[in-house]
């Protein structure tokens, strides 16, 4: 061996030592709690995603874990042969690095979605967490056809300073700016376009309640329904005929001199209670509930004008929102509410959502049930009756999910009405290939670390103790 | 195991059973959820209001029925208490004093533009900084002070369907409002009789009392049958009056003073005294878990109080086994420290840790591998604080003379490293378990959630101490040393994820509140740690 091979040996056994000491262990341990402890505090003033894309599944972690794993492998080299004793200590290292690669796998080739029923819905798609931008062109008669799709990152990578382009039939949309956090404004203004239908603001009030709702039609449409509480509020044409007058409805009918007609119908009396002109800000007696109807203010054409304030943190009504230039005019587009935009010879419908998986069989919601503690609107339980394509009718609860080709449905939240009856049930469907290496590594982790500390250890030092003590006394 | 859980279920209803109380207190009452003495839901009301459960050594079940009774009366009553400064300030209040007339809050034109405040905040699901976590507070004491005075939160008339809202005071059907006007007669005959000094007249009338109480249960029964569980109601009252857990710190606390002569002014009989009182204290302890368990139907650790306690518990239970095997006498007086502080915390701190027993959260019931994990993972606290509190003597002896005590450091360092042995081994297998679980009923292993990462970053800090200890980078001092400060993670996963972070999935256990306490309570004992270490290096470098 010559002098250079020598220095070469030894510089690597020194680099071996580095990789398969204490020292290094100390040091990737400290990093990791660091990270972890910076991620909460990310969470805590972001969310969860947040946290998980800046902190937890940052290049720092991918590097502190790829040398814990160096690190855990070295040190086990350093003590080959191994005797007896190391049982517990191999068992335990090796069970980490298994755990490291099982949630590798679950990273690459898990999948992790949720699935919004509604009751007597089907549907055979889940929702995943990624978002992507997607492109239809309207083929007219409410038929679409799918011309782009990718899936895009915008927190990691913001538009602002790569802009996504696509052109489509000499049409161009590109993407330049994005907001992580934003509250969506809907403002109601007066219009001059003869194709804007009329608004009313409203105020439904007694001693319990206070509603004071916009409510806006479209030119097109004769009439259209708004349910507000305790009453049905229906916005119509003049003249137009409205069905279903049931319950306790209040018809709304401007007229051509900016005038509106009032109809009230109450659920007990079955039919038409009262009717008259509705002046500005005077309180009409419903008759119902001791509710007045209070009309606070009338658009005979209005705007129905949508606004993204960008937000530095999240609270519960905020959702991410892409700016989109299509022919050189900007448009905002919130996370899963589509944009239609026009040119004079086509209409495209441009949307940035939640990216879709076929999960190639259909699933549809029976019955959904809760349970509540007594005389309270707190849930106690929740259960799902769900039909699937080949496996018939089965139930999902909290803590009971439902197994199906490699998929679990768990049951993981619902929404209700205003009148507090639950209409969909949400359920977090998943796929994780990378669970049986998890569950391999945490056993090897007790199985180690009961060897260690208590088999051998314990058992010698209490000989060791008892021996002390016997020669005390 | 169904068995064995039947036997215990007739055990104590066989035990409260024969204990029935009768009176006003046991008067089944549906509130938050579950049928509740009135006893308890008069406590907790007046808790509410006026932060104790007797106000002006009368019973809160007096005082609150009295409300019903003659609200103008309480209504210009100053016993409304506000703790926050800045909202008394808010309010226009004179800021010296911390009870207020409910008529003064009820006219007040600031709190009513601070309740629509309130309610804009909600509206747009921001989260409530302190001071408007103290207008809700007010909301609540408003509206439970409202209600209770107009009768319509005290539902007391069962209904057909078992889970529907029972019927309130205020609108009782025609049979049931004669009996119960029984029952308000006898009671201000009672009250006044008692106001009068005639205590011969208060004694028939609490008699009378009782016997309209019972007609009136009686009444409800014919109707609708088994309403209620009589030795479930009578357990509770029998709860309420005992407060077992204050018997048992009382108790730690004359043990703690036994094993603490015993153990430094190195007394063998004194020790002997300890393990009895302690013996005393583990039993009201006891008592008082397995009442809660009894009663609720679920394990006792699902939310900050109940972990207190089991803390508490866990901690004694194993120093004594540790001490079984090792004799050393710094256990129990460490342990009855964590034991005795633990219990003193969750009987002074009532707006902290909240003793009111509430049925849970949809995910949390029905479990077994979650109340595991749960238990495991507060146990290995338990372990840790018991290390934490030995780490403490032991530093204290290096301050002493370090070769004088060369004995008691090197035995007290081996139950630090035999505890934390313990606690990481607990804790380890608890996190895991609580991923099985989480995987189990959400299909997750890990979330990266607050709880459990801070959990885990605990793990992290003893496993460096560990294996610090193993390699002999951590000698007799440093061991010490690190189980103190290492403990400061175990707050934050335990208390500061809670009540300084504020997020995450884990939210069934939050409140507010004593973050300036514990924050001092860390700071302390890093800068204890600081002193010993530098005085410790001067006498070395000498």
């Amino acid at each position: 061996m010559n002098r250079t091979t020598k220095h070469v040996v030894n510089a690597l056994e020194k680099l071996f030592n580095f990789f398969a000491s204490i020292q290094l262990a100390i040091i990737v341990l400290s990093g990791l709690a660091i990270i972890c402890a910076v991620g909460t505090i990310v969470e805590a003033r972001y969310d969860s995603n947040y946290a998980q894309k800046m902190v937890y599944q940052s290049p720092y972690m991918y590097l502190i874990m790829a040398l814990l794993c160096v690190n855990l492998l070295n040190v086990m080299i350093d003590r080959l042969p191994w005797k007896a004793r190391h049982t517990g200590f191999v068992l335990a290292h090796i069970g980490i690095i298994v755990i490291v690669v099982g949630a590798l796998i679950t990273k690459k080739y898990g999948i992790d979605g949720s699935m919004a029923l509604n009751i007597d819905e089907k549907s055979r798609s889940i929702s995943l967490s990624e978002n992507e931008l997607a492109i239809y062109t309207s083929l007219g008669e409410g038929t679409y056809k799918h011309m782009y799709s990718s899936t895009q990152d915008f927190l990691l990578s913001s538009p602002r300073n790569n802009p996504i382009s696509v052109t489509l039939d000499r049409n161009n949309f590109k993407v330049t700016d994005y907001y992580h956090y934003s509250l969506r404004e809907q403002k109601i203004i007066e219009s001059q376009n003869p194709y804007d239908g009329p608004a009313v603001r409203l105020q439904l009030q007694n001693a319990n309640i206070n509603i004071t709702e916009w409510l806006s039609r479209a030119v097109t449409a004769p009439y259209e329904t708004f349910d507000l509480g305790p009453a049905r509020i229906v916005l119509a044409e003049e003249k137009a005929k409205v069905q279903n007058t049931d319950g306790n409805v209040i018809v709304l009918r401007p007229d051509k001199k900016d005038k509106i007609r009032y109809e009230i119908y109450t659920k007990s009396k079955s039919g038409l209670t009262k009717s008259g002109l509705l002046p500005l800000a005077e309180a009409i007696d419903t008759g119902w509930m001791d509710i007045k109807l209070r009309l606070l203010k009338y658009l005979p054409r209005a705007e129905n004008k949508i606004k993204f304030t960008e937000k530095t943190r999240p609270t519960g009504m905020t959702s991410p929102a892409i700016k989109i230039e299509f022919n050189d005019k900007a448009h905002w587009v919130g996370l899963n509410s589509p944009l239609q935009l026009y040119t004079d010879v086509a209409s495209y419908v441009v949307a940035y959502r939640n990216r879709l998986l076929d999960l190639g069989f259909d699933m549809s919601l029976k019955q959904f049930t809760v349970g509540r503690y007594q005389g309270t609107n707190r849930a106690m339980s929740y259960e799902s009756i769900v039909n699937v394509s080949g496996l018939g009718e089965r139930h999902i609860s909290m803590n009971e999910p439902l197994k199906y080709r490699g998929y679990t449905f768990y049951q993981a939240s619902f929404q209700e009405n205003d009148q507090g009856e639950a209409t969909t049930s949400i359920l977090s469907v998943n796929k994780d290939p990378g669970r049986p290496v998890k569950y391999f590594g945490f056993f090897f982790v007790v199985l180690g670390t009961i060897f260690m500390f208590y088999f051998k250890r314990f058992r010698a030092k209490l000989e060791k103790v008892n021996k002390i003590s016997e020669g005390q006394s | 195991m169904k068995l064995k859980k039947i036997f215990i279920f007739f055990f104590f209803n066989a035990i409260f059973l024969s204990m029935a109380s009768a009176g006003l207190e046991s008067l089944p009452v549906q509130d938050g959820g579950r049928i509740k003495p009135y006893d308890t839901f008069a406590r907790e009301t007046l808790n509410l209001l006026w932060g104790k459960e007797t106000y002006h050594g009368r019973d809160a079940t007096n005082v609150v029925f009295s409300w019903m009774l003659i609200p103008k009366d309480w209504d210009n009553t100053e016993f409304l208490l506000i703790r926050h400064s800045g909202l008394r300030e808010a309010l226009n209040l004179d800021n010296k004093r911390l009870y207020y007339k409910p008529a003064d809050i009820m006219v007040s034109n600031r709190f009513v533009l601070l309740l629509q405040d309130l309610k804009n905040k909600r509206a747009a699901r921001e989260k409530l900084d302190p001071f408007f976590q103290a207008v809700e507070t007010l909301e609540n004491q408003v509206s439970a002070f409202h209600a209770v005075s107009t009768g319509q939160i005290l539902r007391i008339q069962p209904n057909i369907a078992e889970n529907l809202a029972w019927k309130n005071v205020a609108d009782l059907d025609v049979e049931f409002r004669d009996k119960f006007s029984m029952i308000t007669e006898n009671f201000v005959k009672m009250i006044s009789a008692k106001a009068s000094g005639d205590n011969a007249v208060a004694k028939s009338a609490s008699k009378e009392l009782s016997i309209a109480v019972d007609n009136y249960k009686n009444l409800a029964r014919t109707k609708f049958g088994e309403y209620y569980n009589d030795a479930k109601i009578s357990a509770e009252v029998f709860y309420n009056n005992l407060h077992p857990f204050r018997w048992a710190w009382i108790f730690y606390l004359a043990a703690l003073i036994f094993f603490s002569i015993g153990y430094f002014g190195e007394k063998s009989i004194w020790m002997k005294f300890g393990w009895a009182t302690s013996g005393v204290a583990l039993f009201f302890q006891i008592i008082g878990v397995s009442t809660r368990v009894y009663i609720l139907g679920r394990a006792p650790v699902s939310n900050m109080f109940e972990t207190v306690v089991w803390v508490a518990f866990g901690t004694f239970v194993l120093a004594s086994i540790l001490y079984r095997y090792t004799g050393a006498r710094v256990l129990p007086v460490a342990a009855t420290m964590v034991s005795t502080l633990c219990l003193i915390l969750s009987d002074i701190s009532s707006s902290v840790l909240d003793e009111s027993l509430t049925p849970l959260e949809p995910v949390l019931r029905d479990n077994f591998w979650l109340v595991t994990h749960v238990i495991i993972i507060v146990s290995s606290y338990a372990a840790f604080f018991l290390a934490f509190f030995i780490g403490d003597i032991v530093l204290y002896y290096f301050l002493r003379d370090e070769k004088k005590y060369q004995e008691q450091i090197n035995s007290g360092v081996n139950s630090i490293y035999r505890a934390l042995q313990v606690g990481v081994v607990l804790l380890a297998v608890g996190i895991i378990i609580g991923g099985i679980w989480a995987d189990y009923s959400w299909g997750r292993f890990w979330g990266w959630d607050p709880k459990e990462t801070w959990a885990f970053i605990a793990l992290i800090g003893y496993l460096i101490i560990l294996h610090g200890r193993l390699v002999g980078l951590l000698k007799n001092f440093g061991l010490a040393a690190a189980s103190v400060l290492a403990f400061s993670l175990v707050i934050m996963a335990w208390y500061g994820v809670n009540f300084v972070l504020g997020a995450g999935f884990h939210t069934y256990g939050f409140g507010a509140g004593g973050v300036e306490y514990v924050a001092g309570f860390v700071a302390v004992h890093i800068i204890f740690v600081a002193y010993v270490t530098t005085l410790r290096r001067g006498i070395s470098r000498k």
